[in-house]
C-alpha cells in the first residue's frame, strides 16, 4: 500500500468515525445499527496505520496486492450490513402495516361510538 | 351466520355505492365494511355519506393488507364468516350468500371461480393462461385444484378469518392466500359465478408489471407451500 492511499484512508476513516460518534450523541441514528459501521471505522484505521497487518492477511488468503484484501474486505462488510438493512426494513414495514390496520379499525370504531353518543344526545334533547 | 362483507377499496368512488346498493338487495342482514386503502378520490367521503362502516386506513397498504384489514376486523368482532368483494364492481353480490352457504356445508374457504360455468367476463386470453399456470402449480404444492385462484370473491369461515387476520400475503395475495391456508390444513372449495368486467377505472396489475407478477407469485407460492405453519387461535 502506498503512502498517499495510507494517508487519505488514515483522514477518512477518523472523519468517519468523528462522525458517526457526532450522531451517536445528537441522538440521530442508533447505537444497535451503528455498531457494525463503528467496528468497520476501527477496522479502516487499523489497516491503515498498520498497512502490514493487511499484507499479512493478503499472504494467508494468497492475495498478491494488498490493496485487493482490502477491496474484498469492504465488499465483505458492505453486503453485511446492506443485508442487515433489508431485515430492519422488512420488520418496520411490518410493524407499519400493522398499526395502520389497528388505526384504521380504531377510527371505525371511535366513528361508531361518536355517531352513538350524538344520537344519544339528540334523543336527550328531544326528551 | 354473522356474516362480514369486506369491500377493499382503492379509488372506487364511481363504483362503490352501485355495488353497495347491490349488496342492500342482495345480502340486507349481512353487515358490510369498506376498507379505504389510502384513496386519493373521494372515495371516503361516497362511504360516510352512505353511512357505509370505513375502515380508513391514514396509509396505503396495498390490496393485501387493507384485506388483512377487514379480517382483523371481523377477529375482532367475532364474525362467524367473512366475504371479500373487489371494491371495482366485478363481484357480483347475488352470489355471496351461495360462498356463505358452502361454509356452513363445512369448507373453510370458498371461492367464487369464473372458470367453472365459463360465462361472464373471462379476462385476456394471456391472464387465463397465466391463472391456468397458477392453478397448475398450486395443485404441484398442494394438491389443491383451485380453477380461479386469482379470484379475490371469496368466503372463509373463522379459522381462515383467523388464519388470514394473522398473516396474509402484501401484494397480488389471492394465489399464495390459498397455499397458506392449505398448508394451515383448511379446506378450501369453488363454486361457479359470473364476474363483470371493471367499469370504471384501471385493474391494478398493468402490463409493465405483469412479469414482475409472474415471478413474485410463482416464488410466493413455493415459498408459502414450505413456510412454517400458524397456530391458528380460533376465540370463542
Amino acid at each position: 500500500m502506498n503512502k498517499e492511499l495510507q494517508i487519505i484512508m488514515i483522514i477518512s476513516s477518523l472523519l468517519f468515525l468523528c462522525y458517526i460518534i457526532l450522531m451517536l450523541r445528537n441522538k440521530k441514528i442508533e447505537l444497535k445499527f451503528t455498531l457494525s459501521w463503528l467496528l468497520t471505522g476501527i477496522c479502516f484505521l487499523l489497516f491503515a496505520i498498520f498497512p502490514d497487518l493487511l499484507r499479512l492477511l493478503s499472504n494467508l488468503l494468497h492475495i498478491v496486492e494488498p490493496v485487493n484484501t482490502l477491496f474484498l474486505f469492504i465488499i465483505f462488510l458492505m453486503v453485511l450490513i446492506i443485508f442487515t438493512l433489508t431485515i430492519a426494513l422488512s420488520r418496520n414495514a411490518r410493524r407499519v402495516k400493522t398499526l395502520t390496520q389497528e388505526i384504521g379499525i380504531i377510527k371505525l370504531e371511535l366513528d361508531k361510538l361518536s355517531a352513538k353518543t350524538t344520537s344519544g344526545q339528540n334523543k336527550q334533547a328531544e326528551n | 351466520m354473522k356474516t362480514l362483507i369486506i369491500i377493499p377499496a382503492y379509488n372506487e368512488a364511481k363504483n362503490l355505492v352501485p355495488l353497495l346498493d347491490r349488496i342492500r338487495i342482495a345480502c340486507p342482514d349481512y353487515d358490510v365494511v369498506v376498507i379505504n386503502d389510502c384513496s386519493t378520490d373521494n372515495t371516503l367521503a361516497i362511504c360516510k355519506k352512505y353511512r357505509a362502516h370505513v375502515i380508513d386506513l391514514p396509509v396505503n397498504l396495498g390490496i393485501g393488507g387493507a384485506v388483512q384489514a377487514g379480517y382483523k376486523y371481523a377477529r375482532y368482532k367475532h364474525y362467524d364468516a367473512a366475504v371479500q368483494v373487489d371494491g371495482d364492481g366485478q363481484h357480483n353480490p347475488e352470489y355471496i350468500k351461495l360462498l356463505v352457504s358452502e361454509l356452513e356445508n363445512g369448507a373453510n374457504i370458498c371461492i367464487g371461480s369464473r372458470f367453472i360455468s365459463k360465462e361472464g367476463f373471462q379476462s385476456s386470453l394471456i391472464r387465463r393462461l397465466a391463472i391456468r399456470y397458477f392453478s397448475g402449480l398450486i395443485q404441484l404444492f398442494t394438491g389443491l385444484y383451485i380453477t380461479d385462484p386469482t379470484s379475490g370473491f371469496r368466503a372463509c369461515d373463522t379459522k381462515a378469518i383467523s388464519l388470514f387476520a394473522s398473516d396474509y400475503p402484501r401484494d397480488y395475495p389471492e394465489p399464495e392466500s390459498i397455499v397458506s391456508a392449505a398448508r394451515n390444513k383448511l379446506s378450501a372449495c369453488e363454486i361457479p359465478v359470473v364476474m363483470n368486467e371493471r367499469k370504471e377505472g384501471k385493474s391494478s396489475i398493468t402490463f409493465v408489471k405483469s412479469l414482475y407478477y409472474m415471478i413474485k407469485v410463482s416464488l410466493a407460492i413455493v415459498i408459502a407451500s414450505f413456510s412454517s405453519r400458524r397456530h391458528t387461535e380460533v376465540d370463542e
